[in-house]
């Protein structure tokens, strides 16, 4: 349960964003996150989920081009976010330094839709601490990758374009756990009994 | 005349120590080509000082919403999609694709090889069948780049300017060559 932006109680319906998709054990993951999101009052959107409105018929394909089946796709995992009311993202570094793009692309989106926005990474450290690869440091004590360029140095493990998104550390359930503590407090606030975590 | 097309100009050039001849040189393309460009490197009438002794998360948030504003006030974005620091794009320009996108901006994406991304990749690759995986298991998406950004972007190969020429065609048509 949580309050909605119209002020409604109900369960809230959350996209999860991130590379679990790419791996072969994702439908087990499917099937764990459902369950995990179950377990903290909040209902589980895995990308390939297929909504009973959608079976992929929400876009049609012109032709068998690339181009048609990524629109296709898109189109699938925007309806998604557009389902839901808040996204819960998996940013960690995706082959490099930076989060998977696809992630980060509907997180743009998420927001850009009014979603309440949180994220979870392994090591929530700033940036310039957490930086996996080779630092220098510039004359000027600014801290840098092997090529120069600034490491982000705003308290924030992340770009600052992820600002305004929560970022709790650990896994998914890290953060069910203090997305569920933040609902749970509005609704307390509001003179609701809060969602009890079984 | 109408009010020129205003690009907003993204990518990871803002973390280069030549990032502001970078943005200078792009926002001069953009005029030659007919646009106004909009580089949040050098900021904008449109955006707030940063204030920088509020402290650095306060700081960040009003950085973030200067470049919200900026984007909401395009009518397209060009990005650089190259990958950085790693094999995926800068993840801040993610982020504004997938933002402008939900304001129903246009959208580029300019990267140096539109080979697909298990070519590109420098390091172990095998298929199994149906993709290309990398040696975490993981799997290569088909296209040039994640789906999420060739889906709604048209991807160009070459540089910003490439981009820009491409835009030129869709905004002005043929008519004139630059």
């Amino acid at each position: 349960m949580f309050i909605d932006k119209n002020g409604v109680v109900r369960m809230p319906k959350a996209y999860l964003a991130g590379t679990e998709i790419f791996f072969t054990d994702s439908d087990e993951t499917q099937e764990r996150y459902h369950q995990l999101c179950d377990k903290y009052g909040i209902i589980g959107y895995y990308p390939p989920d297929i909504a009973p409105e959608d079976e992929f018929k929400e876009y049609v394909k012109k032709d068998d081009s690339l181009h048609e089946m990524e629109l296709q796709l898109f189109t699938h995992d925007l309806n998604q976010i557009k389902r839901t009311d808040i996204i819960i993202a998996n940013l960690n570094d995706y082959r490099g330094n930076e989060p998977d793009s696809g992630t980060a692309v509907e997180c743009g989106i998420a927001w850009g839709y009014g979603h309440r926005c949180f994220a979870f990474i392994d090591d929530a450290r700033p940036m310039k601490e957490r930086f996996k690869g080779v630092k220098k440091v510039r004359e000027d004590g600014t801290v840098t990758d092997k090529d120069g360029a600034n490491l982000e140095d705003f308290d924030s493990p992340l770009n600052l374009m992820f600002c305004e998104f929560t970022i709790f550390e650990g896994g998914l359930e890290e953060a069910l756990k203090g997305i569920r503590k933040i609902f749970n407090e509005e609704l307390v606030a509001a003179g609701y009994e809060p969602f009890e975590v079984k | 005349m109408n009010k020129k097309p205003v690009v907003y100009i993204a990518g990871p050039e803002c973390f280069r120590p030549d990032g502001t001849e970078l943005a200078k040189k792009a926002v001069e393309l953009c005029e030659k080509y007919g646009f106004e460009g909009i580089s949040p490197v050098l900021g904008h009438p449109l955006g707030d000082e940063v204030d920088f002794s509020q402290g650095k998360k306060s700081a960040a948030k009003q950085i973030f919403y200067n470049n919200i504003r900026y984007i909401n006030n395009c009518d397209l974005v060009i990005a650089n999609i190259n990958n950085f620091r790693g094999w995926e794009p800068d993840g801040g320009t993610c982020f504004e694709i997938g933002y402008a996108y939900s304001q129903g901006k246009k959208l580029y994406g300019f990267m140096d090889d539109t080979r697909p991304c298990y070519e590109k990749y420098i390091g172990n690759v095998h298929w199994d069948g149906v993709f290309w995986r990398d040696d975490n298991g993981a799997f290569f998406e088909t296209g040039a780049c994640n789906l999420m950004i060739s889906g709604p972007a048209q991807i160009i190969e070459g540089d910003f300017e490439a981009a820009l020429k491409k835009a030129y065609e869709d905004f002005y048509g043929n008519k004139e060559e630059k």
